[in-house]
């Protein structure tokens, strides 16, 4: 029986790995097809919308800035004339020195573009086109923006909501410090939204968009991933109202899930260390100590620190250790 | 950059269903995509730009020597806007002339709220060589766009459903451009699988050249699904589990396609799958299909 020679089974296989990832790799490139991609392009002042609506915190307009003075009529005028005073430093120091970081932009209908980022800096460019250049013969002539052009990061189509963010978050990240806080609840929420649309967040972002080192990134990334984690949780909450440092957050993070509760514990819920440990006798409070222990203390407690020199911290401190264990003592 | 190819659509959906991959039932699923879409009280347009003409066959009657719809019922020899045109219409409307003269009326159907452009065997085989000759590939490409931003064609149909010929031409991109859902049915083997990388290819193009209103990919649909084929079953399992492909798969794959495709044949009785008993499984995987598409065009 075991001589005979059996044909074998033909195992079915299914598609090959190489169809598979080529499918999949080129379904992946179409999903992201110019999502996030820009360029840097010319675009002449004319071009340049400067806002989809105007923003309320922002007063100034274009037609402003074309009459290089703010109506007295005009609403909201000190608001306005504050920050056009504004506008025209920045087109002074933009004469001199160049825009050093390039406005970004999408493209819309009719070969305009409008811009998500750098208003500021493109009011100044229109006011020193309009006002400022050495070859201005009309001031305020509106036609020089028609021939004018400044340089900008363009996105061929409007950014997802997650770039748009990404990219209000790291140009405030640029002009300012932000605060801890700030940066942590922008990270959690921004990380929630990317889950909802099926991206993920990467170390590589974050030092991107909040300008971290690759080290800092990787501890954020761990506070992301463990986010949903009930003790993770909590320890955000607490760092958000700065009852906890980011340290002791990142703490609990990494932790191992089994033992976020003890780190938690550990870091927030431990008993109440002794009180003689906690007492801290500043210099502030010694006139207030001494008048203490000499008025209120008991006769046993005057005896006991009359060698005591109490105008030495060291002596000072033992003795209001030996009034406080005196009057525990004297109630019990 | 491109201009705004969206400017001339209002609400009307496009859906075009590509595979280069021929026998996936590109036809068939448009067959019953128009008539769910047309019992859910759409107005629907069906587009035949394939050469094989089965979806044609299903609304238009189609002369079987030819392959060119039969000369259309309103036709009037003697209307003067013939003479607008580059040259003078044959009689019938097809899909060539859809292209050709940018101009056709699309036929009634058995349906009140449904018309169709039927596809020309000859015309259209002559056209295509015709394109791929000369350099007139991208106007070919942004032509059904133009024409369906058209009044009429938003004004009269919700939706519109294009059946597609299994390659990849300037036809094909026609469709794609014109589209914005785009459906991509496969068969559970290899060559069927393969031939959405192009598919895909075509998609990813589409999008990098739009603005607004990104091309959106409904699904990839199993279609032919034989549940005793191990190989099948291996093939699905490994489209479901992979982490790019396995989002786009609808689920369950669609098994009873022989039942639809009898049941839309041309002489079949009853002349639609929505006619068959209401027990009938094949009836209730169409119907959960179907919704799915519904929902995800018109959410």
């Amino acid at each position: 029986m075991s001589d005979i020679k059996k044909p074998g089974i033909l195992k079915r296989k299914g598609v090959s790995e190489g169809t598979l990832n080529k499918v999949a790799s080129q379904v992946k490139t179409a999903e992201n097809a110019q999502k996030d991609k820009y360029q840097i392009k010319a675009i002449k002042l004319s071009n340049i919308e400067l806002w989809e609506n105007q923003p309320r915190e922002t007063h100034l307009t274009i037609e402003d800035i074309v009459a290089g003075e703010i109506s007295i009529t005009s609403k909201n005028k000190n608001a306005k004339k504050d920050e056009l005073k504004k506008i025209i430093d920045l087109a002074h120091s933009t004469k001199e020195l160049s825009m050093l970081v390039m406005p970004l932009a999408y493209a819309i209908v009719g070969g305009k573009v409008m811009l998500i980022d750098g208003h500021r800096r493109t009011m100044a460019a229109i006011y020193s086109c309009l006002w400022l250049a050495e070859d201005v013969q009309i001031k305020g002539d509106i036609n020089r923006l028609s021939e004018h052009a400044i340089t900008l990061k363009l996105y061929p189509k409007k950014p997802s909501s997650l770039t748009l963010e990404k990219i209000g978050m790291a140009s405030n990240a640029l002009r300012e410090e932000i605060p801890l806080e700030n940066k942590l609840s922008w990270l959690i929420r921004h990380a929630d939204q990317a889950d909802e649309e099926g991206e993920s967040l990467t170390s590589h972002d974050l030092s991107q968009v909040l300008g971290l080192k690759r080290s800092q990134a990787f501890e954020w990334m761990c506070v992301v991933n463990a986010r949903k984690d009930p003790w993770v949780d909590k320890a955000i909450i607490k760092t958000l109202k700065k009852t906890a440092k980011f340290g002791q957050l990142v703490k609990i993070a990494k932790a191992d899930k089994g033992k976020r509760k003890e780190e938690f514990d550990k870091l927030f819920n431990c008993p109440v260390p002794d009180k003689k440990e906690k007492i801290k006798v500043g210099s502030c409070n010694s006139k207030a100590i001494k008048i203490l222990l000499t008025k209120v203390g008991s006769q046993k407690t005057k005896d006991e620190i009359s060698e005591l020199n109490l105008d030495v911290p060291a002596d000072l401190k033992r003795a209001f250790f030996i009034f406080l264990d005196n009057m525990e003592s004297e109630s019990e | 950059m491109a201009e705004d190819i969206n400017s001339g659509y209002k609400n009307l959906k496009v859906i075009t269903i590509i595979n280069n991959k021929g026998g996936v039932a590109k036809s068939t699923l448009s067959k019953i995509l128009c008539e769910y879409f047309v019992r859910k009280g759409k107005r629907v347009l069906g587009i035949d730009v394939d050469p094989q003409c089965n979806f044609s066959m299903r609304f238009v009657d189609i002369d079987t020597k030819t392959y060119s719809p039969v000369t259309h019922p309103d036709f009037d020899p003697n209307d003067p806007l013939w003479d607008e045109l580059p040259t003078p219409p044959p009689g019938y409307w097809s899909v060539a002339q859809f292209y050709r003269l940018g101009y056709v009326v699309p036929y009634p159907t058995c349906y009140e709220n449904m018309k169709f452009i039927p596809s020309s065997k000859l015309e259209l085989v002559d056209f295509l060589e015709k394109v791929e000759k000369s350099s007139l590939e991208e106007e070919v490409i942004n032509h059904m766009r133009e024409m369906l931003s058209m009044d009429y064609y938003q004004d009269e149909f919700d939706v519109v459903i294009v059946d597609n010929p299994p390659q990849i031409s300037a036809l094909t991109a026609s469709t794609a451009r014109a589209a914005t859902h785009i459906l991509i049915p496969t068969e559970m083997q290899e060559d069927s699988v393969n031939g959405m990388a192009d598919t895909s290819l075509l998609w990813q193009t589409e999008n990098e050249y739009r603005q607004d209103d990104e091309l959106k990919l409904i699904g990839i649909i199993p279609t032919k699904f034989d549940k005793k084929s191990a190989n099948q079953r291996r093939v699905l399992e490994q489209l479901k589990s992979n982490e790019i492909l396995g989002k786009h798969i609808i689920d369950p794959p669609m098994r009873y396609l022989h039942t639809y495709a009898t049941s839309s044949a041309t002489f079949a009785d009853p002349g639609s799958i929505f006619e068959i008993n209401e027990g009938n499984v094949a009836l209730k995987e169409t119907k959960m299909f179907c919704d799915h598409i519904y929902k995800k065009v018109f959410k």
